[in-house]
């Protein structure tokens, strides 16, 4: 059973969202894409009034991370 | 503090490398937001994408530009007092400091640093000095300065698939 956002991020197979910003709110990824300025606005205006969203950068795909 | 407990996710493909995460709550001026951060034990700072301060947390980096005698005292500071420094900004009228980012790759980004406060797991807020990059597109990584302090050790145990910050 998952019960917050961050567990759902963990769970959840995010092969398609490679290389995009994500938003998470009740267990579904709300908004995404490649301008994270434009990902953020949408979730926050999809959840006024709520639980703000979890935002998270999902890598490219086969990139591998010097940090 | 309470220890805090973070996991390792490979992604984006479920195949990929494990990487430590950690969500982490970040807050300024009355606004919150929750990131997930890569925690990254050779930065020196924690760093996230400038726009977000921006838009997340109204910081105009511009406008709230240190003078030159701060951006002197930051450059002087021995950098054992910087907490001391984090929590005087944080006291008054935090000011943007200049600071490029230098990546383990060798790439140099500009930025700024700028304080704001943190919460992992249940524990209380702590101030920290985040590097504002104006790389857009990076995962915003939860660095040493500010955070490593506040705990005895940091545990990666990748068989586990976890780690934890132990006070």
């Amino acid at each position: 059973m998952i019960n917050n956002n961050f567990e759902f991020f963990l769970d959840k197979d995010l092969s398609k969202y490679s290389g995009q910003w994500i938003a998470i709110s009740g267990n579904h990824i709300i908004a995404a894409g490649n301008d994270g300025k434009i990902v953020v606005e949408t979730a926050t205006a999809l959840c006024e009034g709520k639980e703000r969203p979890l935002f998270a950068r999902i890598p490219k795909e086969n990139q591998t991370l010097i940090l | 503090m309470n220890p805090v407990e973070f996991s390792f996710k490979s992604y984006p493909k479920p195949i990929d490398m494990p990487r430590p995460v950690i969500k982490a709550t970040f807050t300024f001026n009355g606004k919150k937001d929750d990131l997930v951060c890569i925690i990254d034990s050779g930065a020196d700072f924690t760093v996230i994408p400038k726009w977000m301060g921006e838009i997340m947390f109204g910081i105009d980096f511009k406008k709230s530009l240190a003078s030159e005698e701060i951006i002197r005292e930051y450059i002087n500071l021995e950098k054992k007092d910087i907490l001391i420094f984090i929590d005087k900004m944080l006291k008054s009228n935090p000011k943007a400091i200049p600071s490029p980012t230098e990546c383990a790759c060798g790439k140099v980004t500009n930025g700024f640093l700028f304080p704001i406060f943190i919460k992992l797991g249940d524990n209380q807020e702590i101030p920290i000095m985040v590097q504002w990059t104006e790389a857009k597109d990076i995962s915003p990584l939860l660095g040493r300065i500010g955070i490593f302090n506040h705990f005895s050790s940091v545990t990666f145990n990748k068989k586990q698939s976890n780690g934890q910050f132990l006070p």
